[in-house]
């Protein structure tokens, strides 16, 4: 009977507890650092960039040209390493632009080897400044690519205009005109889907 | 309807065949939203209606069920509060309440169906074939858990399969165990439970910690570990023919600690706290830091950090770990001019705040080598994969 007790209680004491973090959590979520989609969600979820993520030239007509040497820019997808895929959701992206106008393109390839499908709910790009600016390939705020990425190896491609703001003189740091950003995209599960996906549809 | 063995082979050898044939088509809506929560919620009711209930010792069965209950408490406590450590994620999950209609269908039906076919089927044969017919049905569920899918046709370095099997193969192998073990001895509830409540937090939290693989790995296999020595304890106190000594020997109480200050160093090691261990690969900070050490970072901000301090920051793939010898800002953002203490110029490129990691707070000799060790086996095993497209 004792030992019975003992574990009521503790089931008890153990229920406020979690009732208190809960209200904490609540009462102080503008402390808490809430950014981006959870890494740490179940082994369901598994959406991320691919080696497919790379930079390219911008071609005389806007479209996309061929990709770029390593002196020009480099993508980094963080975890990845030599062989297999990457698992990250931010990619680290270093370009070196040489004049002001400048620009080349980045297209991100969204892979989502998971077991629901997820659709996409936004991008953010962070550390760019002193004349990097990063928009859509029509040059307007960049746009979120609404298809699900559907599970099970479903991708999802987006691109992206890199380019040195032709009203800035000067890029990057004193010693090269190279900058670096990250890329960050969040999704969300989808549950409208209920019939065999549609598949890649790039975002212009 | 008598126990019989024939029927549960019959049953189990389905369960198998449908979990093979899950793997083998794309998963799709039809598959996720109707056939799978049907085919599992429709052999639990056929299951619950043809086979005879199994009569079970009440105490020991309400206490595996108080087990569970603290069992799954602390996970939900533990996994909350390491939240604020490696910070929080918006849920992937859709929390909307229609949301979650819709995940305790598609997600919640059969995992808890699954479990009550497991006791179903249990008890569906004598006590000499029992535990025979409880490891089937436990190897059956392991196999049906894995993506079969991510591994044909793809190349994965090392890492991605150690990742794989600590996240996935090894917390299934735990669970399977400690649910094959409560169905013989208890009913289908502990397993219920269990498997419930802790999916239920994920798909009701608008928040969820950013978990490194290891942290989930590491808790979803100890926990329902150490739920498993308990329960196993509390049935050898209720079993009147056991020795007492046995029973004491069983007491996971003892190795409770133990596991706590493991899983705490391994998480540690990971850098899962405010300050990590790293290890130091090459001589270019000598005589300060020596290959072979291990230094002590602590995660900070670019204003915590200033001309003299020894800071690691990102590169490409790496991180390096050398001393401050300019701090400047541009434009809001700070850089810094680095240089290794052995070097005879500063590094090439100028740090930006944001590839900052941390500085380092103290040094241990030698104990950096296993690390090193570790990581050029790695190396040279992807090196092989990339000369051989392996």
């Amino acid at each position: 009977m004792k030992k019975s007790n003992k574990k009521s209680r503790a089931i008890i004491v153990l229920a406020i507890l979690l009732l208190a973090l809960a209200v904490g959590y609540a009462a102080f979520q503008t402390q808490l650092l809430v950014s981006g989609t959870a890494t740490g969600a179940d082994v369901r979820w598994n959406v991320h960039f691919t080696n497919g993520t790379k930079l390219y030239e911008v071609a005389n007509d806007g479209s996309k040209g061929a990709e770029v040497a390593n002196t020009r820019g480099t993508v980094s997808l963080g975890t990845a390493s030599t062989t297999g895929v990457s698992h990250s959701q931010t990619a680290t992206v270093t370009v070196n632009l040489d004049y002001p106008g400048d620009e080349v393109l980045l297209e991100t390839v969204i892979e989502n080897t998971g077991t629901l499908d997820a659709k996409l709910t936004g991008f953010q790009v962070s550390g760019a400044s002193n004349g990097l600016i990063v928009t859509s390939p029509t040059n307007d705020p960049i746009t979120i690519n609404t298809d699900v990425i559907h599970k099970t190896n479903g991708t999802c491609t987006a691109q992206f205009l890199v380019k040195w703001d032709d009203t800035v003189p000067s890029f990057g740091n004193s010693t090269n005109h190279q900058q670096a950003f990250t890329i960050t995209f969040t999704y969300s599960q989808d549950t409208a889907t209920k019939t065999a996906p549609t598949l890649t549809h790039t975002d212009t | 309807m008598q126990k019989s063995k024939l029927a549960t082979i019959f049953l189990v050898i389905i369960i198998l065949i449908y979990g093979f044939l899950s793997k083998i088509h794309d998963i799709n809506g039809l598959y996720l939203y109707v056939i799978n929560p049907l085919f599992w919620g429709a052999l639990s009711i056929i299951l619950a209606i043809s086979m005879r209930k199994s009569f079970e010792n009440k105490k020991l069965k309400r206490n595996i069920i108080q087990y569970t209950t603290v069992a799954v408490l602390v996970y939900i406590i533990v996994y909350m509060v390491s939240g604020l450590f490696v910070t929080f994620g918006r849920n992937p999950y859709n929390t909307s309440f229609i949301g979650l209609i819709k995940n305790i269908w598609i997600l919640g039906i059969p995992i808890c169906a699954k479990e009550f076919i497991r006791y179903k089927l249990i008890n569906n044969v004598y006590k000499k074939d029992e535990v025979k017919i409880a490891v089937i049905i436990a190897i059956i569920y392991i196999l049906i858990d894995i993506e079969y899918g991510k591994f044909i046709g793809h190349t994965y370095a090392t890492l991605s399969i150690i990742k794989y099997v600590s996240q996935v193969i090894i917390p299934s192998i735990a669970k399977n165990i400690l649910f094959s073990y409560t169905a013989i001895y208890s009913d289908a509830m502990p397993a219920m439970i269990y498997q419930f409540i802790t999916n239920l937090y994920y798909w009701i939290s608008p928040i969820l910690p950013n978990s490194p693989w290891a942290m989930t790995a590491i808790l979803d296999t100890v926990i329902p570990t150490i739920l498993f020595l308990y329960i196993r304890y509390e049935k050898n106190i209720l079993t009147p023919k056991k020795d007492r000594q046995e029973i004491i020997n069983t007491n996971p109480g003892n190795i409770i600690p133990l596991i706590i200050i493991i899983i705490l160093a391994i998480w540690f090691a990971l850098g899962l706290f405010p300050i990590k261990p790293i290890s130091i690969a090459t001589g270019s900070m000598e005589d300060e830091l020596f290959t072979g050490d291990i230094a002590i970072i602590k995660k900070c901000k670019a204003n915590d950090v200033n001309v003299g301090d020894i800071i690691e920051y990102k590169m490409d793939g790496y991180t390096v770990v050398h001393r401050i010898v300019e701090k400047k800002q541009k434009n809001g953002d700070f850089f810094f001019v680095t240089k290794g203490d052995k070097n005879n110029a500063p590094d090439k490129d100028e740090v930006n705040e944001n590839q900052l990691i941390g500085k380092v707070i103290f040094k241990i000799k030698y104990l950096g080598y296993p690390a090193l060790w570790f990581n050029k086996l790695k190396t040279e095993e992807e090196m092989i994969k990339v000369e051989t497209g392996q």
